[in-house]
């Protein structure tokens, strides 16, 4: 997929501005994930996700093709969807409490619920509460899942250290697991 | 079997994520065979991963790539029409500049002989340069004396008019490349 992408951004440098529109669909959907599970209304995702795209082909002369195209993108991206959450002050539903309160338990008490759930609706549980999940474990946990990337590009894309991505995941994956069987065994009692 | 003795939450899923060496994989996985508790967790960790890897990632708008590739269009005309008009502003100023710079000497505001007069400063190059600033300008002055004959030497009213009317021109000119680049980007 790098190579893909080096061989196309080589193209854009000679010169073929058309060639940038294969960069964008071959990043658009994923990027599109990301910026709107952080800044949370598909319509400023998309001018966001645009926005980034018209930024990196301004600075694609500074791309040096050290790391993935995608990990540089994203780090351009990531600044841009924080930089609008942070302007709109991102009211937060803090679920530090429900992680540090609860122990393996609180999971496995509910864990059976999962087997009665469609796949379909396990879709729109998870989408919802991802998008319910602090923007600090949010962002982990979607570059994870979607972008399926390592503990180490998430660090070079966020700016945290490597240690501080591994308990961010963590601890996101725990409250995701905790909102999901919550909201299941709820679904399941009505 | 009491919880403490369970496998933690961070352990089952480094399990599920591959992350585990060998040996720890190997005590895992003997401990989770005989342990009821751990096989659910592992089973609970095991479907929200696999449902969270198999999410439908979320589509743009149909048009989103040609918007792109528009904007980016769009952009790099501006830049190109900001050089041109900043030329052309520039060559107009020029041009203004000299015409001013004429009427000035013609009507003896500014003395021309003090000009050639850079001649006597000694250096060959200022002299060789002041010469030509000289000449050119005696250029210009006999240029506007045959075109604008009509503004020199019937007072200052109609001088100006003269040059406000070159300005204009001018101006006018510029008004219609830019015009013309803005159409052309659209």
């Amino acid at each position: 997929m790098n190579d893909e992408d080096l061989e196309i951004i080589g193209e854009i440098r000679g010169g073929n501005l058309r060639r940038f529109g294969t960069l964008v669909d071959r990043h658009k959907d994923r990027a599109m994930t990301l910026a709107l599970r952080l800044v949370g209304t598909r319509e400023e995702a998309e001018e966001v996700v645009q926005d980034s795209f018209v930024k990196a082909y301004d600075n694609l002369h500074k791309f040096r093709g050290d790391s993935r195209f995608s990990t540089w993108f994203y780090r351009i991206l990531y600044n841009a969807c924080m930089t609008r959450v942070q302007r709109r002050k991102d009211r937060e539903v803090s679920v530090e409490g429900d992680i540090q309160n609860s122990g393996p338990m609180a999971v496995r008490d509910k864990r059976d619920v999962l087997l009665d759930i469609e796949e379909r609706e396990m879709q729109t549980i998870l989408r919802d509460e991802i998008a319910r999940l602090p923007v600090r474990f949010r962002t982990p946990v979607t570059l994870f899942y979607v972008q399926e990337m390592s503990y180490e590009e998430i660090s070079e894309v966020t700016g945290q250290p490597v240690g501080t991505v591994k308990t961010n995941l963590f601890r996101g994956r725990h409250a995701l697991r905790q909102r999901v069987l919550a909201r299941v065994s709820e679904e399941n009692r009505k | 079997m009491t919880v403490e003795n369970h496998i933690p939450e961070d352990e089952l899923q480094g399990f599920v994520d591959g992350r585990l060496g060998v040996e720890r994989v190997k005590a895992l996985e003997t401990h989770v065979k005989g342990c009821l508790e751990c096989q659910r967790s592992l089973e609970t960790i095991r479907q929200i991963d696999g449902a969270l890897h198999g999410m439908a990632l979320e589509r743009t708008s149909a048009a989103f790539t040609v918007s792109v590739l528009q904007r980016l269009a769009l952009s790099s005309a501006k830049r190109r029409t900001s050089f041109f008009a900043n030329a052309a502003s520039l060559f107009a100023s020029l041009i203004v500049l000299a015409v001013l710079l004429s009427v000035f000497i013609w009507t003896g505001v500014i003395d021309t002989t003090q000009i050639a007069g850079a001649q006597l400063l000694g250096s060959e190059v200022i002299a060789k340069g002041g010469q030509a600033v000289s000449e050119s300008v005696s250029w210009l002055e006999s240029w506007l004396r045959t075109y604008f004959s009509f503004a020199f030497g019937k007072g200052s009213l109609q001088v100006s008019v003269s040059v406000v009317v070159v300005a204009m021109v001018l101006a006018l000119v510029d008004h219609a490349a830019r015009r013309r680049l803005s159409q052309k980007i659209r």
